[in-house]
């Protein structure tokens, strides 16, 4: 139950987050957060395969999402 | 022990909400990084590599965040128009509590085949990084 809890703590937090942010920095924290939420779920399931493909997609989308965001900043639109 | 680890998350996520400083709230989220791989080893003992992978995975990404936001990103006060979505991304929240399967034996090792596929999308998504950041 505990496992479950810690699940929705980190849904609910990378939301929050999101939703509270007032710039795309914060954006990209929240979806971090709930990237982390997507890990947890991962190595709840007890496969190492699962938690490998979560951080490597997590490092993908992080790499991506920061691109974008230099992008958006040397237009001006930050 | 996984409730200290809990709290810990909610009481950096709760820092990084608060916080008005986006360096500040890059730091916090390594912090998280850190607290996420302590709970899965925590859960699973065997899985001391993907303690070493989380760890690794948000240091940086939380270094590249402070670099990006040190690199002159200006703060206006002005609000991200995506409450919306996220707060309806919340309605599925009640989801997880559903009944599913019971805990498994870990499976502690890594299948082969994930490590050219990771090495392919780590490429691409680089290469898009590229092409996108340098016009």
């Amino acid at each position: 139950m505990t496992e479950l809890i810690f699940l929705v703590v980190l849904l609910a937090g990378g939301m929050a987050v999101v939703a509270v942010a007032n710039s795309l920095v914060r954006v990209i924290i929240g979806a971090e957060v709930a990237i982390m939420a997507g890990i947890w779920g991962a190595a709840f399931s007890g496969d190492l395969s699962l938690v490998a493909v979560a951080a490597v997609v997590g490092v993908a989308e992080t790499v991506l999402m920061v691109a974008a965001l230099y992008r958006l900043a040397k237009e001006g639109y930050v | 022990m996984l409730w200290a680890v809990s709290v810990v998350a909610l009481l950096l996520i709760l820092a990084i909400i608060r916080t008005r400083d986006n360096i500040l709230a890059a730091v916090s989220l390594t912090f998280l990084g850190v607290a996420v791989a302590g709970a899965v080893w925590v859960l699973h003992p065997e899985f001391s590599a993907a303690f070493i992978l989380i760890t690794l995975v948000y240091v940086v990404a939380a270094l590249t965040l402070v670099i990006v936001a040190a690199a002159g990103l200006s703060e206006e006060n002005r609000t991200v128009e995506m409450r919306p979505v996220a707060l309806a991304a919340l309605g599925a929240l009640p989801l997880v509590l559903m009944p599913g399967a019971g805990q498994r034996a870990a499976a502690a090792s890594v299948d082969p085949l994930i490590v050219p596929l990771a090495a392919v999308l780590l490429l691409f998504s680089f290469v898009v990084a590229t092409r996108l950041s340098h016009d």
